[in-house]
């Protein structure tokens, strides 16, 4: 019979995951990726196609390489889009092995950016060239342009250091803000306390980095097998999209970053971010801010001290702006826990 | 548009390539479905197809019937004023019971052909009996309007209704067939039987098929265009009775001719309901 | 009328078209991909600025995944897509529709 359903997998059963997962082997891709809904198409007994999706990127899509390949990608696509628009999301994006991005442009998807390894596509009325149409129209007279991307979560002395020597150099800075809402901070609390944290300073412009900063949280790593090639083939990846859309709207010529002290993946990262960037846009590096007992400020040590409640040692590691905050945020944590079970 | 109804094909209201390419097949009528083939999600999004595919495909002589959501599930009123709008032959109602759901909608198909300038009374209705209240109501259902042309059992729902399914010889759907035969010829419309969805079981189509016309239905509701070819064949008459049929309306035309008020064939009186039957065998015949 | 929300309507199935409709500052932006985009692109394209310009809208972003749709097919999924993006629950108008 010819009418083939799309069904959900439940991976939560056993039996289920093993035939996903297997499924996934044998199109090279890994399972170990955070998924949130996994739908399938089934042949009989045997699992033919399969999709996912996490928030808005769709992952590990594979489809039986026999007959009818497109027809069984259009309807597990289809499923997918359908269920993304009953959630209210309407731009998505996907990331796929290059020899195969033709089958998802002919489902509307564009290229955004491709690594040797991998590619970036998306679908909405409100794409890439529409992101860097908009920021056009910040872009800044000078001759020396810089740009931060930050997280921010939250932002502390150390960023404030790390914006105050770029606007020191610079005729201009541009700070994206990473939009993502994968931290513990939500994104609009992130952008408000660099913003608050930023007033003084007459030379920079704050932007929010859509959806075109990665985070690695949302690479995707079912492509890889090794831990250092993906935090490369990511770095490459955010490298690409922020030369060829960032960067060329507003001139950018420096990116600025803290040096790494401790995590090998961000060392990592920012040597290919340096290597890919280079020479449209030089990385600089600046040695991290230390606080007064000689620590070096971060915003994961400062995430440390709300969890363990050392909520007096704050001020040592962010600005004024962000500590008020933290204190009616721990506050509030405080009162939700106590009340919160009731 | 012919007098006959064998073979009404379902077709889901929200799948473009369906709706396109039912104009190609050759069966009497076509069903487009608002109802249980299309999502919640999609009811606006199929009322809207189907309304522009009536207006815009030429479906030639072919009977169109739209099968409507029930006016309680918030989607009714809607899809009764799209559909009347687009001028459709017939609004199926589902899931009837009682005399009461046809005078209902009844009076909503009203209102609209009044406002939107179409003639009073121009919509035919049909109603789709799936329950057993529905099918101990048959006759009143079957009275209760002047537009409706025919009734028509639904098994899936009756079945369920009933506590039992579907079983190969049909012994299930014996009570709810003969009731709805029986209402339907005593008031004069059409019957006709539900759909077999087990496409791969040509004999067993052929079986069921056989056991309604036996009983007297006027057609059979399908869901793929195969099946239209084994319904027609089952329906076509036979020589004698085609050869039958000839005879009678000769011997009408020449009773005719030379105006004479008694009609005999054979020694025989030809009747009204004779004529008429002969008609439709030859109909049958010509479309088969 | 006024595109005030992103909708999507229509599937990626053979013979269906898709489209993504959402606001737009300034004028009607439209995207199309299609399977029969040399014979066709251009018609597309007309036919949703037609039905756009029907319903008095102005701006619009529009994409269009056509998988070989009939008119028919684009006007209603086109019209599906404009009603699920306009600002509150606005009826359908049978009578007057185009």
């Amino acid at each position: 019979m010819e009418q083939l359903e799309v069904v959900r997998l439940n991976l939560a059963r056993k039996d289920v995951y093993e035939v996903w997962k297997a499924f996934l082997d044998n199109h090279g891709m890994q399972s170990d990726e955070v998924v949130t809904d996994t739908l399938g198409i089934y042949e009989g007994e045997k699992l033919v196609a399969t999709g996912s999706f996490h928030k808005n990127i769709i992952k590990c899509v594979a489809v039986d390489k026999g007959h009818r390949g497109q027809c069984l990608l259009n309807k597990i696509v289809n499923e997918i889009v359908t269920e993304l628009s009953q959630k209210d999301i309407y731009h998505y994006f996907v990331y796929t092995k290059p020899d195969v991005i033709g089958k998802f442009i002919d489902l509307g998807f564009k290229k955004v950016v491709c690594t040797n390894r991998l590619c970036l596509l998306e679908r909405g009325v409100y794409g890439v060239e529409y992101y860097k149409h908009n920021l056009k129209m910040h872009y800044q007279e000078g001759h020396v342009i810089g740009s931060i991307v930050m997280n921010a979560n939250p932002f502390t002395k150390g960023h404030l250091y790390l914006v105050q020597y770029a606007a020191s150099l610079c005729d201009f800075v541009h700070i994206f803000v990473v939009e993502e809402e994968e931290s513990l901070f939500p994104f609009s609390i992130r952008y408000e306390l660099v913003k608050q944290g930023l007033t003084s300073l007459k030379n920079v412009k704050l932007h929010s980095a859509g959806n075109y900063i990665v985070s690695n949280t949302t690479f995707p790593s079912y492509f890889i097998n090794k831990k250092a090639d993906i935090t490369t083939e990511h770095a490459r990846l955010d490298a690409s999209i922020f030369e060829h859309y960032i960067a060329s709207a507003l001139g950018i010529k420096y990116r600025f970053v803290g040096e790494e002290p401790f995590s090998p993946t961000t060392k990592i990262y920012n040597r290919v971010l340096k290597e890919v960037l280079y020479p449209t846009v030089q990385l600089v590096e600046i040695p991290r801010l230390t606080a007064s007992n000689g620590d070096i400020i971060s915003a994961t040590k400062v995430r440390d001290l709300i969890e363990t409640n050392n909520v007096e040692l704050l001020g040592n590691y962010v600005p004024r702006t962000t500590l008020k905050y933290l204190k009616t945020y721990k506050k509030q944590k405080m009162e939700v826990n106590q009340f919160g079970n009731n | 548009m012919t007098n006959l109804r064998r073979t009404m094909m379902f077709v889901p209201g929200n799948h473009p390539a369906m709706i396109r390419d039912a104009s190609i097949y050759a069966s009497d009528s076509i069903m487009f479905d608002l109802e249980d083939a299309v999502s919640p999600f999609e009811k606006d999004s199929a009322r809207l197809l189907v309304y522009h595919a009536l207006k815009m495909v030429d479906y030639g002589e072919k009977e169109l019937i739209v099968r409507i959501n029930s006016l309680n599930s918030g989607f009714g009123f809607d899809d009764i004023e799209a559909m009347i709008a687009a001028d459709v032959d017939v609004i199926r109602l589902p899931k009837t019971e009682t005399a009461k759901d046809i005078k209902d909608v009844e009076e909503v198909i009203e209102s609209y052909e009044r406002k939107l300038g179409r003639e009073v009374g121009s919509t035919k209705m049909m109603a789709a009996i799936e329950s057993a209240k529905g099918t101990l109501n048959a006759l009143e259902i079957a009275e209760s309007s002047k537009r409706l042309i025919g009734i028509a059992l639904g098994a899936e729902d009756y079945v369920t209704n009933m506590k039992t399914r579907r079983y190969p010889n049909g012994n299930e759907l014996l009570f709810a067939r003969s009731m709805i035969i029986h209402a339907a010829r005593s008031v004069g419309i059409m019957a006709f039987d539900t759909i077999y969805t087990d496409l791969d079981n040509e004999e067993g189509f052929k079986a069921e098929v056989e056991l309604i016309h036996q009983l007297g239905f006027d057609g059979k509701s399908i869901i793929n265009p195969r099946q239209i070819k084994i319904v027609n064949e089952i329906y076509r008459p036979t020589k004698k009775e085609i050869n039958h049929a000839l005879d009678v309306i000769n011997a009408i035309e020449e009773a005719n001719e030379k105006k004479s008020g008694v009609i005999a064939l054979n020694g025989k009186m030809i009747d009204k309901p004779i004529v008429e039957r002969a008609k439709y065998v030859l109909s049958l015949a010509n479309h088969s | 009328m006024e595109i005030i929300n992103q909708s999507t309507s229509g599937t990626l199935e053979s013979s269906d078209i898709q489209i993504i409709l959402g606001p737009n500052k300034q004028g009607i932006d439209i995207d199309i991909r299609s399977s029969v985009q040399k014979q066709f692109g251009e018609h597309i394209d007309m036919l949703i600025r037609k039905i756009l310009s029907d319903k008095m809208i102005e701006h619009a972003k529009v994409l269009v995944v056509d998988n070989g749709a009939l008119d028919c097919t684009i006007r209603a999924r086109m019209e599906t897509a404009i009603y699920r993006s306009i600002e509150g629950n606005q009826r359908v108008e049978w009578g007057v529709i185009k």
